[in-house]
């Protein structure tokens, strides 16, 4: 099977059009809302802020569970920016976010880059942070904060989309 | 993102006036940070009392603007529970020199403190 990478803009249009049409619940729950953005300057603190009042406006999740999702989305919208993006501004960010029950919600994102290396996550390691001055580690620390705030994220290819899905309880 | 530069008893007190240090200005936060301890040779502290929110972006700044002291600790003070369980799960809190607040890093005793 030939598998061919198309990356025109139409096609990410079409992909936008598609999902447009409805909900798409990656598992059961009630769909809060659908946040949009876009790659470069200030497109993922805006979209994290949007994100934010409508976590807050939901009385029930604890600030804990807020600020855990307020982090880790933020860490996966920025690899996505950085890596399936590779720094490329104006690139289409979705993120869909459903409450499981009144204390745990889902999280799901989506973008229209390149595929993860090896089409799995990164694993979850920590930078050495024992070793001299000049060889702290200034990254690396994304996916150890994604994996170890919610272990149970998993990822798909489907056609030219990526597709996170993670969720956070009040544990 | 501006860093707020004044001294207090030869220690430089930078504050972020921002609330968040996010991927969007670790770049400018280090170039600012570098542009203040240009010179400096006394104790530095930086008061993120006012940062609700840092990201692993932020984490990698705070690392590169204590790379720059050269072997001097980068002092950090009132660190908020969001921004304290970032270094914390990191381990990079065994890295700077963490304060509760302002005030006692202030009469803390230098490199010695916390």
């Amino acid at each position: 099977m030939i598998l061919v990478q198309l990356s025109l803009p139409m096609v990410q249009m079409q992909h936008e059009n598609v999902s447009n049409n409805g909900p798409r619940l990656a598992g059961p729950g009630t769909l809060l809302a659908v946040f949009r953005g876009q790659t470069g300057g200030y497109g993922i603190r805006m979209l994290m802020a949007d994100i934010r009042e409508a976590l807050q406006n939901e009385d029930k999740l604890s600030v804990e569970l807020l600020s855990n999702a307020e982090l880790i989305i933020s860490e996966v919208l920025n690899n996505i920016e950085e890596h399936s993006y590779a720094n490329e501004p104006d690139c289409p960010l979705r993120v869909a976010i459903s409450l499981i029950n009144e204390t745990t919600i889902e999280v799901e994102t989506q973008d229209f880059g390149e595929p993860m290396p090896g089409l799995k996550l990164p694993p979850k390691s920590l930078p050495n942070t024992d070793v001299p001055l000049e060889d702290l580690p200034e990254g690396g620390f994304g996916w150890f904060l994604i994996h170890t705030l919610a272990p149970q994220t998993t990822y798909t290819r489907k056609g030219q989309r990526n597709i996170l899905t993670f969720s956070l309880d009040d544990c | 993102m501006d860093l707020i530069r004044r001294n207090e008893d030869d220690i430089l007190i930078l504050t972020p006036d921002s609330d968040r240090i996010d991927a969007a200005c670790a770049i400018h936060l280090k170039d600012q940070f570098r542009e203040a301890v240009e010179e400096v040779e006394g104790r530095v502290v930086m008061d993120l009392s006012g940062i609700s929110f840092m990201d692993s972006s932020g984490l990698g700044a705070m690392v590169s603007a204590l790379k720059l002291l050269k072997g001097r600790k980068l002092e950090l003070a009132g660190l908020t529970p969001v921004v304290a369980k970032v270094f914390k799960l990191t381990r990079m809190d065994q890295v700077f020199i963490i304060h509760d607040d302002l005030g006692s890093a202030l009469t803390a005793d230098g490199a010695n403190a916390a």
